[in-house]
């Protein structure tokens, strides 16, 4: 076919080849039968345009433009992005230089008062090494970690003079009332409590003999040491150990 | 000063049309400049001038272009692809039978007289054109797409053959039967 367009471009029938006269056999076989293929394809191929109507292109425009966003409003949002997040950015810089000044003064105002509380550090501890419950060893265990002041609590020593004198008196005492609680749930204990005013001095004696036994001594110190503990920690509790003195002021009822 | 994007027109059809997934409008206006006239023709020749359901299906054929440019084939040919769905929409109209034969309402109105031609000469033409389109519009579909696509689109053989999806040669055999139906009809016309 690409020939058949090149053999219409000549002039006239008798100006084509042998060849394409028979190529084209079958379409025209004279002048008058080309001239009028040769019009035929020359008027088609000069067809004029036919356009379209316009609303058709107002149509198409109108569904572009709800198709695709337009640029223009896209950067006016980010310019206001850009103008929000800079003042928001030079509002919180203000509100800090505002604020700095007062921060700091509160702050030089609060490191004196934290000086004068450190004394109250051991008595926290004390309560928390008195506690018995899982929560409060746990914060035990962290105090010993963080706070050397835990390690002020010292087991006292049998060398040390007046904690051995303390230990004597709470040894007799504990003994004297020993000796005194028999009396005071029998009959006729005005005799017996006469007797124990007696033995009370012979006691004596005794106790300080006990003082003279290295293992007992040491089981006492632990039992004292305890003992202090309590009684720095509940004054309630300490009561019970002076139950000698207590029982000296009992009178008997007759 | 806004600067005026001008330089679409030097662009080829396939940039268009990527130019069209971006969001250009002035790409899919100069694409709509190069191409509304034939298509509108070539639909309207295969409706059977039914210039109703041809600006419908161009509509619709541009609207494909601008919701769903996506759709076209990078390793085509922008021309073969938009004459294929064309092509595709005149069948589908086929199919529905809504397209009646012989509504040739509008065909003189394509061939206007100009004032400084030979009246005689411009008449023998319009006469000869009318003759032409009716005698196109009595070949079957097939014919009348190649002969229309070849001699008035002016596209090759190749891409005839794209876009009606046959082999060369089938197309040339289909242009020469209808160039040979259009010669008996026209065989009265004494064109010279």
């Amino acid at each position: 076919m690409n020939e058949m367009d090149w053999i219409f471009k000549k002039t006239s029938y008798s100006a084509l080849s042998t060849s394409e006269k028979e190529a084209l056999a079958d379409l025209c076989n004279d002048e008058a039968s080309f001239a009028r293929l040769k019009g035929l394809l020359e008027l088609s191929e000069q067809s004029l345009p036919e356009p379209p109507p316009a609303h058709i292109r107002t149509n198409l425009d109108a569904l572009f433009d709800a198709t695709y966003t337009k640029p223009a409003p896209q950067k006016q949002v980010k310019r206001f992005r850009l103008t929000y997040i800079i003042l928001a950015a030079a509002a919180v810089i203000g509100v800090i230089f505002l604020l700095f000044p007062w921060t700091t003064n509160r702050g030089n105002g609060n490191n004196s008062p934290k000086v004068a509380k450190g004394p109250q550090t051991p008595k926290n501890e004390q309560t928390e090494i008195t506690s018995t419950t899982p929560s409060s060893l746990q914060k035990k265990s962290q105090q010993q970690k963080t706070s050397p002041l835990v390690a002020t609590i010292e087991k006292p020593t049998l060398d040390n003079s007046s904690d051995q004198a303390s230990v004597d008196e709470v040894v007799y005492q504990n003994s004297e009332a020993d000796a005194l609680r028999p009396s005071l749930l029998t009959e006729g204990a005005t005799e017996d409590f006469a007797r124990r005013d007696l033995a009370k001095e012979e006691t004596k004696p005794q106790a300080i003999s006990f003082k003279g036994n290295a293992q007992n001594s040491e089981a006492i110190s632990a039992g004292v040491y305890e003992l202090k503990s309590e009684k720095n920690v509940k004054v309630s509790k300490t009561k019970k150990i002076d139950t000698g003195s207590m029982l000296k002021h009992i009178k008997p009822v007759f | 000063m806004r600067i005026v994007k001008t330089g679409f027109v030097d662009y080829s059809d396939e940039d268009l049309m990527l130019a069209i997934q971006q969001g250009e409008k002035l790409a899919f206006n100069e694409l709509y400049t190069r191409y509304s006239d034939k298509l509108y023709g070539y639909i309207l020749k295969m409706l059977w001038y039914n210039e109703v359901r041809a600006q419908d299906l161009l509509q619709d054929l541009f609207a494909k272009i601008i919701t769903q440019p996506g759709l076209f084939d990078t390793e085509r040919t922008f021309k073969t692809w938009v004459y294929t769905i064309a092509s595709n929409l005149c069948k589908n109209e086929f199919k529905r039978n809504e397209v009646r034969k012989g509504t040739v309402n509008g065909v003189e109105q394509f061939y206007s007289l100009s004032s400084d031609s030979n009246v005689e000469k411009e008449v023998h033409e319009r006469q000869f054109r009318d003759a032409l389109t009716e005698a196109l519009m009595k070949l079957d579909t097939k014919h009348r797409q190649v002969f229309v696509l070849k001699h008035m689109d002016g596209l090759s053989i190749k891409e005839i053959a794209e876009i009606t999806e046959a082999n060369e040669g089938t197309v040339k055999s289909r242009l020469f039967y209808a160039i040979k139906k259009l010669a008996d009809t026209l065989h009265m016309f004494e064109y010279a």
